[in-house]
């Protein structure tokens, strides 16, 4: 067993604590999301490993200095999509050919498990692909709490409704975990999840009550919702950030260099 | 005085069930503060949302200012405006992604215009002491601070009457006590109030009608006193009697008190058991924090160097915050500042709005009560050093 005082992604809203905590939270929610979405596109589009390595590394660099993020954390963070990125890659490494031969492993049937030129190329391209977007999407969630970007959905002309439901999901998110832990805690102390059997048996259990209560409570809030006068409006959580020109101007020119690195890299 | 609810033989049962509520009648008058008291499974939680139009009696009808309610869609609206209901479990009621949206949400579906919601939201926010915590998410607040949103999100529809289930249930007992005082705040301010809850002692100090509801019938509805005197009913409503009324009958029985009034709360208790003063009573001092500034609070605090303390009324508790004064009593005031007084210790009351008044009131329904006197001096700027 880990120790329980450690802050993992498990503990309930750990990445929303830290993102609405972070000291890069006034920056206009809007300005992250493009400095997200761009870096990522122009990371996941580059035909070689430079550009998107170059992504990953700026924006670790800026998670972990400029938005203060525990060291543990973020690392406990990367493991997920990096272990996804690393099979793939391994895979692809094996798997695929084209070019010269690098390392022969064996034969089986028609397939030569070997390593060629291109497909060293193309693993590591996934991988760096990966980490880039990866971390640029850890940017803009640990230092942009989820309510604040309810308003630039809004600005993007998402649906409302499309938003409203994303609001009610996010809001009880949170409530069900809790009560998911205290279901947990239920069986715990009467000896559930003891042994494979038992434990597939009490996480069933756990799953079809989770499922009631999430019905329950939405009838529930339909009930709560009607008493307001629910008329299809709902008000956006209100959210003030500080425009500063340094943010724009940092944010801008960082996307500059991409593009630039983008099409050197294109060029060359 | 006129109602301002009214149930008229309301009969409703749950489809498949047994009769929830049988032939119901009751009205409540405008101003009071009426608590709803039963057993679990007696049918309170229906009774209040058949207040809002939730749902439909089978038969019977409900009248809001002596209109029958319509079960349309403006008329639902229109009946929900003017009852505010506040549930049982605020996880339910507060939904949005932060304390703004969730008091806004009321306004907005009541389309009023944007300077109007923010006046409101920020008001009801205000209200209930939880000003500055417009942006945090509910998820991070405690009980308590969430059953204070749901009541702003109540508020800030401004309602005629508000009615709120069981709202001190899960609640430890500061909290509690922080939120009657809060709807005794806003009662002050006009509005009627009808609570339900299965806590006696709660309800015997608080409203000034009772109705004991059990098995979906009224056994009774009359003050507090009354109906928690009667043995009987009690036994048949299985509720016991608050402590205080039972210890009071007891002495009684006993011939150690009078039977007179019996006491509301412990100062009158307190004074019946010792029957008269051996020492000078001490004074209550009110001040209005609405019309007084900081130089004048420390002119005071100057003056009346041996006393207690006491903040009611969330602007006041503010008012001291940032002068930064911390006071003794914040819940119960009136009732700390008796029992000082009886041991001859004098309070300072802070409070504001028609709350000063109710410092009077009170005080002068114990002298009542126990023939005692208790001077209560209301202190203005250009009275400080009286």
């Amino acid at each position: 067993m880990k120790k329980n005082n450690q802050r993992t992604i498990f503990s309930e809203d750990v990445l929303d604590d830290v993102a609405t905590s972070s000291p890069l939270r006034s920056v206009p929610a809007g300005l992250k999301l493009i400095l997200c979405l761009a870096a990522t596109v122009i990371a996941v589009a580059s035909p070689e490993i430079w550009v998107p390595l170059f992504v990953g590394i700026t924006m670790i660099f800026a998670s972990l200095v400029l938005a203060k993020v525990p060291f543990r954390l973020y690392l406990s963070l990367l493991t997920i999509p990096l272990a996804f990125g690393l099979s793939g890659a391994v895979i692809l490494l094996f798997f695929t050919g084209g070019g010269e031969t690098l390392v022969s492993f064996f034969s089986f049937c028609v397939y030569d498990i070997q390593i060629t030129t291109d497909s060293l190329h193309l693993s590591l391209l996934v991988f760096a692909r990966t980490l880039g977007g990866m971390c640029s999407l850890y940017f803009l969630a640990v230092t942009t709490p989820m309510t604040s970007l309810f308003a630039v959905f809004q600005k993007l002309h998402i649906p409302q409704e499309f938003i409203d439901l994303t609001m009610l999901i996010y809001r009880y998110i949170f409530v069900f975990i809790g009560e998911a832990i205290g279901i947990h805690n239920a069986q715990v102390i009467r000896g559930g999840y003891q042994g494979w059997k038992n434990g597939i048996y009490a996480f069933s259990m756990l799953v079809s009550m989770l499922f009631v209560r999430t019905w329950e409570r939405g009838d529930e809030i339909f009930l709560s919702m009607n008493s307001r006068c629910y008329d299809g409006c709902m008000a956006l959580p209100e959210e003030s950030s500080t425009v500063q020109v340094k943010s724009y101007i940092a944010v801008f020119s960082y996307l500059g260099i991409l593009v630039l690195l983008f099409a050197a890299e294109m060029i060359l | 005085m006129s109602a301002i609810l009214q149930f008229d033989s309301i009969t409703f049962s749950y489809p498949g069930r047994p009769k929830s509520l049988d032939s119901l009648s009751f009205q409540i008058e405008r101003g009071k503060k009426v608590a709803v008291v039963g057993p679990n499974g007696a049918g309170k939680t229906t009774l209040l949302l058949m207040c809002n139009g939730t749902l439909v009696p089978d038969s019977g009808s409900v009248l809001l200012n002596g209109d029958p309610v319509s079960y349309d869609k403006s008329g639902l609206r229109k009946l929900r405006s003017k009852v505010g209901l506040v549930f049982q479990n605020s996880d339910s009621q507060v939904f949005a992604p932060s304390v703004f949206a969730d008091v806004a949400f009321g306004p907005l579906n009541l389309h009023l215009s944007e300077e109007e919601i923010n006046e409101r939201v920020s008001d009801a926010i205000f209200a209930v002491g939880l000003s500055g915590y417009e942006k945090r998410v509910p998820h991070h607040l405690s009980g308590g601070e969430r059953k204070r949103v749901a009541i702003a999100g109540i508020l800030a529809m401004k309602p005629d009457i508000l009615v709120a289930d069981e709202p001190t249930s899960s609640l430890d007992p500061a909290t509690s006590a922080e939120i009657m005082d809060l709807l005794d705040e806003l009662h002050e301010e006009g509005t009627t109030i009808l609570l339900s809850t299965h806590d006696v002692e709660l309800a015997y100090s608080w409203a000034d009608e009772i109705i004991l509801l059990a098995d979906g019938r009224i056994l009774r509805q009359a003050p507090p006193e009354e109906v928690f005197s009667d043995r009987e009913l009690m036994n048949q409503a299985r509720l016991t009697s608050p402590v205080l009324l039972t210890l009071y009958q007891e002495l009684v029985k006993l011939g150690v008190l009078k039977d007179t009034v019996p006491p509301k709360g412990i100062p009158e208790m307190t004074r019946l058991i010792e029957g008269s003063f051996d020492t000078n009573p001490g004074t209550i001092y009110t001040v209005d924090t609405d019309s007084i500034d900081e130089a004048f609070l420390s002119e005071i605090l100057q003056t009346h160097k041996s006393r207690r303390i006491g903040a009611m009324g969330t602007r006041s508790k503010k008012f001291l915050y940032n002068a930064g004064v911390s006071p003794e009593f914040t819940y119960g005031v009136v009732d700390k500042a008796l029992l000082a007084a009886m041991i001859g210790e004098d309070t300072i009351i802070f409070t504001c709005g028609g709350m000063v008044e109710r410092v009077d009131l009170r005080v002068s329904m114990f002298e009542e009560a126990s023939a005692a006197s208790i001077q209560v001096v209301k202190l203005y700027p250009n009275t400080a050093n009286h």
